[in-house]
């Protein structure tokens, strides 16, 4: 018989963090790889297929890369609300929406070469924001739990999706398929050889702003004020209603710039769950989030890990013929381990045998 | 037969003879990062002994406290306990062993009985987990020491002295060998003191050892048998209570520069009186629960004058000071702040009509423990420190090295967390960031609680200075010596209303029977 004691932890360094945050990630990966080898699979090969191609070789590393520029826009902005003690899971939603509303500027305007395409980002970031807009203000006036809201806005973002793909912008071309017309080339993003060059580069841009907002700005003083002790930051005279607002809009504005970024250069249509624009990567930005620890700059890493994770686990479900759910049990291993990390960094654990 | 004669029995008598040592601790040191908390430290505790750790603030009281009950562990030294040394890992720990940890603020349930709260976390005790037996017990324990809690009554609905008396029952609950108890005078009116030092004294005649954690240089003379002096981490000296004169104790503690302290501030000096600079109109404020804390209370601040606002604790002034800070919503009535509505108005806007704000609870409301000296020290004014809308936190390091120095905070330098230091230190930091501000009017809850002399003395010279700059000062305190030394004029809050006004100079007694709601009319 033994006898597990859970002890308070007084006394934490933040060397010993870092290697708890590291440890904990390799422990989802590996419980990950576990699950699957029980489901079958060579370790070996889930190994090079999640983590060796997918950052090794060329051309998984090119598709790794096509994960990692909007889960990386998505996490810089999720990165400010987290800061500002706001738990959004609402980035999905709003990049669904922000994909909508650049299809829409797509489908309607007709504008020169360059200027339609910042047009159509523009109106994606503005849908972004407008999704980030209900739960933002429901939190600033009434205090309403943001994780509730911002889920619900997710489900309501995919309704708006089918009712357009089966309804109003079905096309009929598509064979019957819910699909919509693909966007003019006026407002398509070139990749190079594949890779969306333009969207790593704004992706890039997106980092450094991040970085001035979160460490050099008063909305950044604020945000932090608020996140750490918000009742000294109230009392301080730091405007709550204004802090929730502007994180929302600033991670609404990046979900929906990800969104209209996935549309114009990769997707050019707009379509159902496994077509869909979005692919989940808001929710994987959730996991590069807390990777990076919330700072700004370990965000290109941070998203560059989770871009190969999905693009590995895409093709382990590939390969070896598993369900669309991989991916996202991979994510919640990881994500649950580094919550994890959390507990073992505040308290420890004793064994005593007896 | 052998008598065996060790150093201290042989330097200081016959009447630690016969008494056997509870703890000795023994080379006790321990850094955090470059600062040196305690270096070397020992002491000896002796059974039916009231020993006081007496000492500044940041002389390492609390963490010798904490070591020995097992938050922090020791860089070196041991510690033995009744001759056997013994590996304090936890809380835990320390409780198995007979070692209970009385904090500065009682960790109670507000919701539950004080029965309940006693039946949480005793699954030791086997039978007595129910409130039922617990109240029992109670009531016993009530009987042989004199204390007077009723068990079946909701926390919320008790002072500060009967919280703190719920955890001394827990304490004896537990089986107590030794009691520490961090600074427990702090929010008690000379009254409670006194009966806490007589359940204090009963508690050694009955064989415990109790190690009193005190800056109060009076205190430790009142209740002692023992007092260990530590400063700057080391025991300066440690002997019987008879050894000691004030005056001794007093340079002990502070140490070199003891002259700082001995000139208190004397308010001599006058100054014009002037318009009204706080209007409190007839103001109703409830407290959490819904009841009326603050009852038609009106107060008037002038430019130039203090007004001090005594009363024990919990009669109305913690929801009068947050309504005026714009933390706690307004049922009725009117604020004013330097002829500025600002009834239910943010914080910000009462900041712009010149208020500052120094509030009781610290940690809460005034620092974010999370962010360095300097960006507490311009969390108000931080929007001052930018260029084109960056932050310039250059220029705010300089701001803060001048208020390290000027209000004596003793820290590692501008960039380190405030969450390491010391409670005293942490409220200099909030008189220096809103003393900066120029204020208007100073509205200063409790502002030297749990303040070493030196930092009171500093922060009584500031009020001052601001009375003096032609500011106004609402002292609200329940320190009635504080008030009756600053203020010009002295209100008496007594369950949410004020019950007496005195200019300086009035009686002290009728003060005080008004802080009990006694009001000779």
């Amino acid at each position: 018989m033994f006898r597990v004691k859970v002890l308070r932890r007084y006394e934490v360094s933040s060397r010993f963090k870092l290697v708890t945050y590291l440890t904990s990630f390799i422990v989802g990966v590996f419980l990950f790889i576990l699950f699957e080898v029980l489901l079958g699979a060579n370790p070996y090969e889930v190994v090079d297929r999640l983590f060796v191609r997918p950052l090794t070789s060329y051309d998984d590393l090119r598709v790794s890369i096509r994960y990692a520029v909007p889960i990386g826009i998505i996490a810089s902005g999720l990165l400010i609300v987290y800061r500002a003690g706001i738990y959004s899971i609402g980035a999905e939603g709003q990049m669904a929406v922000g994909a909508v509303f650049a299809a829409w500027a797509a489908y309607t305007l007709s504008l020169g070469s360059p200027t339609s395409v910042v047009v159509a980002l523009l109106v994606g970031v503005l849908g972004g924001i407008i999704w980030g807009l209900l739960p933002a203000t429901l939190k600033a006036l009434l205090n309403v739990n943001e994780v509730l809201t911002t889920l619900m806005m997710n489900f309501i973002a995919y309704s708006l999706v089918d009712y357009l793909i089966y309804g109003p912008w079905r096309s009929p071309k598509s064979y019957g398929f819910p699909l919509t017309e693909p966007i003019p080339t006026v407002f398509t993003i070139p990749t190079h050889d594949g890779v969306p060059v333009i969207n790593f580069l704004v992706f890039t841009l997106v980092v450094f702003l991040t970085y001035v907002v979160t460490k050099m700005s008063k909305l950044g003083f604020q945000i932090r004020a608020y996140g750490l002790n918000p009742s000294t930051a109230y009392a301080s005279g730091m405007s709550f209603f204004k802090v929730v607002l502007l994180s929302f809009v600033i991670s609404g504005a990046l979900a929906g710039l990800a969104g209209a970024l996935q549309l114009l250069s990769i997707h050019h249509r707009l379509g159902p769950k496994s077509w869909s624009v979005t692919e989940g990567l808001g929710y994987t930005a959730i996991v590069a989030a807390w990777i990076s620890r919330l700072e700004p700059l370990a965000m290109i890493p941070a998203s560059l890990l989770m871009g190969a994770l999905v693009n590995g686990g895409l093709a382990i479900k590939a390969v070896l013929g598993q369900s669309e759910g991989v991916v996202n049990l991979m994510n919640g291993m990881i994500l649950l381990s580094i919550v994890a990390a959390e507990f073992f960094i505040n308290y420890r654990l004793v064994i005593r045998f007896r | 037969m052998y008598v065996v004669v060790n150093k201290t029995s042989f330097l200081y008598g016959n009447s630690i003879l016969g008494r056997e040592v509870v703890l000795s601790v023994n080379g006790l040191s321990k850094r955090f990062g470059n600062v040196v908390a305690l270096r070397n430290v020992d002491l000896e505790l002796r059974s039916n002994e009231i020993h006081v750790l007496l000492g500044e603030n940041g002389a390492g009281k609390t963490t010798l406290a904490n070591i020995i009950y097992g938050i922090y562990r020791p860089d070196s030294g041991t510690i033995k306990f009744f001759g056997k040394e013994v590996n304090i890992r936890s809380p835990k720990d320390a409780i198995s062993y007979g070692i209970v940890l009385v904090q500065q603020h009682p960790m109670l349930i507000e919701r539950m009985t004080v029965a309940e709260n006693l039946a949480l976390g005793f699954k030791e005790l086997g039978i007595l987990s129910s409130p039922k037996t617990i109240g029992r017990v109670v009531r016993e324990v009530n009987e042989k020491y004199g204390i007077s809690v009723d068990p079946e009554v909701l926390v919320s609905n008790l002072s500060f002295s009967e919280k703190q008396q719920v955890e001394l029952i827990r304490a004896l609950l537990l089986n107590v060998k030794l009691l520490i108890l961090d600074e427990p005078t702090t929010m008690l009116t000379s009254y409670e003191r006194r009966k806490l030092f007589s359940i204090l004294k009963k508690l050694v005649s009955d064989g415990r050892s109790i190690l009193l954690i005190t800056h109060k240089v009076l205190e430790a003379l009142e209740v002692s048998d023992w007092i260990t002096v530590l400063r700057r981490g080391e025991v300066v000296a440690s002997r019987p209570k008879e050894m000691y004169s004030v005056d001794e104790l007093v340079k002990l503690v502070v140490g070199d520069d003891g002259e700082l302290v001995s000139s208190v501030v004397s308010p001599s000096k006058s100054v014009e009186v002037g318009g009204n600079v706080l209007e409190v109109k007839d103001l109703i404020v409830l407290n959490d629960v819904g009841g009326i804390a603050v009852n038609k209370v009106s107060i008037n601040v002038r430019s130039g004058e203090i007004v001090g606002i005594a009363g024990v604790t919990g009669n109305g002034q913690k929801e009068l000071s947050e309504a005026i800070a714009g933390l706690r919503r307004v049922r009725d009535g009117r604020i004013l702040i330097n002829g500025v509505d600002v009834t239910n108005k943010g914080p910000s806007s009462r900041f712009r009509a010149g208020l500052a704000y120094i509030p009781e609870e610290r940690l809460k409301y005034g620092v974010v423990g999370d962010m360095s000296v300097t960006e507490n020290l311009i969390l108000k004014d931080y929007y001052m420190f930018s260029r084109f809308t960056l932050l310039r936190l250059s220029d705010a390091v300089r701001v803060a090295e001048e208020c390290i120095k000027t209000f004596n905070i003793v820290t590692r330098g501008p960039s380190e967390k405030v969450k390491a230091l010391s409670g005293g230190n942490i409220q200099k930091l909030i008189i220096a960031r809103e003393l900066r501000l120029n204020p208007k009017v100073v509205v200063a809850h409790n502002p030297t609680l749990g303040l070493d002399l030196r930092s009171t003395s500093i922060v009584h010279e500031q009020l001052l200075n601001i009375k003096y700059s032609g500011s106004g000062v609402l002292l609200i305190s329940e320190d009635l010596d504080e008030v009756i030394k600053l203020s010009d004029r002295v209100l008496v809050m007594y369950r949410g209303t004020i019950v007496y006004e005195g200019v300086r100079g009035c009686s002290r007694e009728a003060l005080e029977k008004a802080m009990l709601g006694i009001v000779d009319v």
